[in-house]
């Protein structure tokens, strides 16, 4: 023990040892010194690599064992002996192999990661493997390295490739944006890139009579669009792939709707599309599930009536101080086209509850399983102006509501309480940012995905697109989107993971 | 022998890896593979377990793994560190890397399979085709119309 403590006094252990010397210390200690190494039979040179092309083994002779290899070991860098110390702290051998040793290995300095990955190759890898790997890249990384071989390029093809990529749990929400006009809707905001994409037109909108369709609904990996011949199209936009539902039945198509909203099983790759139709308030439902692939039976939605006279009351409670504010505009809500149906599903307690905006501007929420509905108390006062939204982020409906108060414009977001039946703020838009709304009249179409939502604010002379994450409470303001030169124009948004194997 | 005064009154998993080293396991991270947990169940549990497709030095790295993991839970910290390790191996060694990789696969340990492809996946992602093919000696076997082609495909994603 005392000659080996000897070795193993700090200064040697900081030199690398050269193989003649290192022999030299083996035949020196005892064997019995040795219990087993785990290396017997090779240099631990494929084990313990660090960059900076040595090697090292440990053998504590306080415990008189080989250390296990730890990781910390594995990474310490020998150019700096005071993070090297720290792991040494009982006595123990340190052999050093140096590179040169192994002449089947490069002698480089492998500063730049292109020298690094010299003898890999991931052909190497099986297909199972290759397949896991390629489903965690990010989606528009995936499309870009299938130019990489035949072998990439064909796994999105691949059955069980798409298994792999339903396995990863969640992924960067894209924003499909709605271009006022209808026409040229392929751009999306990539929120993993941060940056716009110009997707190819899924192909079966592009024929005529399916042109001017309105996207109106999403969930998962789809959007859902309404044909002018208001039949719907269900899309994944990353894939292209399209279908045609069957048509709705024609004691639907006369009546009008309110909500569109979709939601979809990741687990069980299936969709549904919610339909709540009628002249309010006699309301009815009807819902195509994809898993059964027809439209189910539709019925009738009651109003629970408790709590119209809650609603009322708890209205006027909510002026707040609101209500002395001088200028009274009387004007009805605010709506653009695309959103009309503006809607979003959310599952609570195993219901699905639909939130949709009434034509007065209130909230309605359709349970779907008790099959009723109830209309929330106003967020603001009839006779205020304002936009108003409602968005879907981490299964909870929020409201986000912009309007003009005292020289300024103010954008924030609430939740409903059901136990105390009244708004909560959750977060609000730094004031400085808002301001830049005043006076502009402006819309706001929002959606939501995760912790993030995105905000379109449209009017006359003014457009803006604003990503807000809900839990950071950070609001960033996107830059332009710039397409042949011109900055594109969106009135809304739908939220959507680019999931390649989301099936329509 | 290492002590073993100190160790809780878990279970003790004996293995052999290819290369006749021989692996003393608690249990509880024996367990994490479903391979070790599928022969336990076919009765091999007095025995020792071999592993003829896992060579010592990959499996101690495997084990380490699969202990930090197990510490990982609720732990940014430990999370944080596993993957800075995970990256620095996968940088520093690749073929180490590769191997751990399908010692993982081999051995049907969930949890670091997801982790192990995740981390090969974010270094992949920021990076070009044809950085992607020198880096991991890949042929490019597309003839240049058909590359042309499949590079228009997806053009949008250059973006």
């Amino acid at each position: 023990m005392g000659a080996a403590a000897e070795h193993s006094s700090r200064g040697s252990l900081l030199e690398p040892l050269c193989q003649r010397e290192q022999k030299e210390l083996l035949r020196k200690l005892p064997s019995s010194l040795f219990p087993s190494s785990p290396y017997k039979k090779r240099p631990p040179i494929h084990l313990f690599p660090s960059s900076l092309k040595v090697y090292h083994l440990l053998f504590s002779l306080s415990s008189n064992s080989w250390s296990t290899p730890t990781t910390k070991l594995l990474y310490q860098n020998p150019d700096y002996p005071a993070k090297y110390e720290k792991c040494l702290k009982v006595p123990c051998l340190c052999f050093f192999h140096s590179m040169e040793q192994y002449p089947n290995r490069k002698r480089k300095t492998p500063a730049k990661e292109e020298d690094i990955f010299n003898g890999i190759s991931l052909d190497g890898l099986n297909q199972d493997l290759l397949e896991r790997v390629l489903s965690w890249l990010p989606t528009s990384s995936f499309f870009r390295l299938r130019s990489v071989c035949k072998r990439w390029s064909s796994v999105a093809s691949s059955a069980t490739f798409r298994i792999a990529c339903s396995g990863v749990p969640s992924r960067d929400p894209w924003f499909y944006m709605v271009d006022p006009n209808l026409d040229d809707q392929s751009i999306v905001f990539d929120t993993t890139e941060g940056n716009w994409k110009n997707l190819n037109y899924p192909s079966i909108l592009l024929q005529d009579h399916n042109l001017k369709s309105i996207p109106v609904a999403s969930s998962g990996g789809l959007v859902s669009f309404r044909t002018a011949s208001g039949n719907f199209v269900i899309c994944n936009p990353v894939t292209g792939a399209c279908r045609e539902l069957p048509m709705v039945n024609s004691v639907c198509e006369s009546q009008t709707i309110h909500a569109i909203a979709m939601n979809s099983s990741l687990q069980h790759s299936s969709y549904k599309l919610v339909l709540v139709l009628g002249e309010f308030p006699n309301l009815m439902v009807k819902i195509f599930d994809s898993a059964k692939g027809h439209w189910e039976d539709d019925f009738i939605l009651s109003r629970k009536t408790n709590t119209i006279l809650g609603s009322d009351q708890a209205g006027d409670e909510t002026v707040y101080f609101l209500s002395k504010a001088g200028d009274v505009v009387a004007t009805n809500m605010q709506r653009s086209p695309s959103k009309q149906y503006s809607s979003v599903i959310t599952v609570e307690n195993g219901e699905e509850v639909i939130y949709f905006l009434s034509h007065s501007g209130t909230i309605v929420a359709c349970n779907l399983s008790r099959r009723c509905f109830t209309e929330f108390p106003r967020l603001l006062p009839v006779f205020f102006e304002y936009s108003i939204d409602v968005v879907e982020c981490r299964g909870e409906m929020f409201v986000v509501v912009l309007w003009e108060f005292l020289e300024s414009a103010s954008l924030r977001v609430w939740r409903f309480s059901e136990a105390t039946r009244s708004w909560t703020q959750v977060a609000a838009m730094p004031p400085a940012m808002s301001h830049e709304f005043y006076g502009k009249k402006a819309d706001i179409n929002c959606v939501g995905c995760g912790d993030r939502m995105m905000i379109c604010v449209n009017s006359g002379e003014f457009r803006s697109y604003i990503l807000c994450n809900l839990v950071l409470n950070e609001w960033i303001e996107l830059p332009k989107c710039v397409v042949d030169g011109k900055a594109k124009e969106f009135m809304s948004a739908f939220s959507f993971e680019p999931r390649v194997e989301a099936p329509v | 022998m290492a002590s073993t005064s100190n160790s809780t009154s878990s279970k003790i998993i004996t293995l052999r890896s290819s290369d006749g080293e021989v692996f003393e396991v608690e249990e509880s991270v024996a367990l994490e593979s479903n391979l070790i947990r599928r022969m336990m169940e076919d009765d091999c549990a007095n025995n020792i377990i071999p592993l003829p497709n896992v060579t010592a030095p990959i499996f101690y790295l495997v084990i380490e793994h699969c202990k930090k993991h197990a510490e990982m839970k609720d732990n940014k910290e430990k999370k944080k560190e596993l993957r800075s390790q995970g990256e620095e191996l996968l940088k520093s060694d690749p073929h180490t890397y590769s191997n751990l990789m399908e010692a993982v696969n081999y051995l049907d340990i969930k949890s670091l399979m997801d982790l192990t492809a995740q981390w090969l996946a974010d270094f992949l992602k920021g990076k070009s085709p044809r950085l992607i093919r020198e880096l991991l000696k890949i042929k490019n076997d597309f003839t240049p119309e058909e590359e042309a082609e499949i590079l228009e495909r997806n053009r949008w994603a250059f973006d």
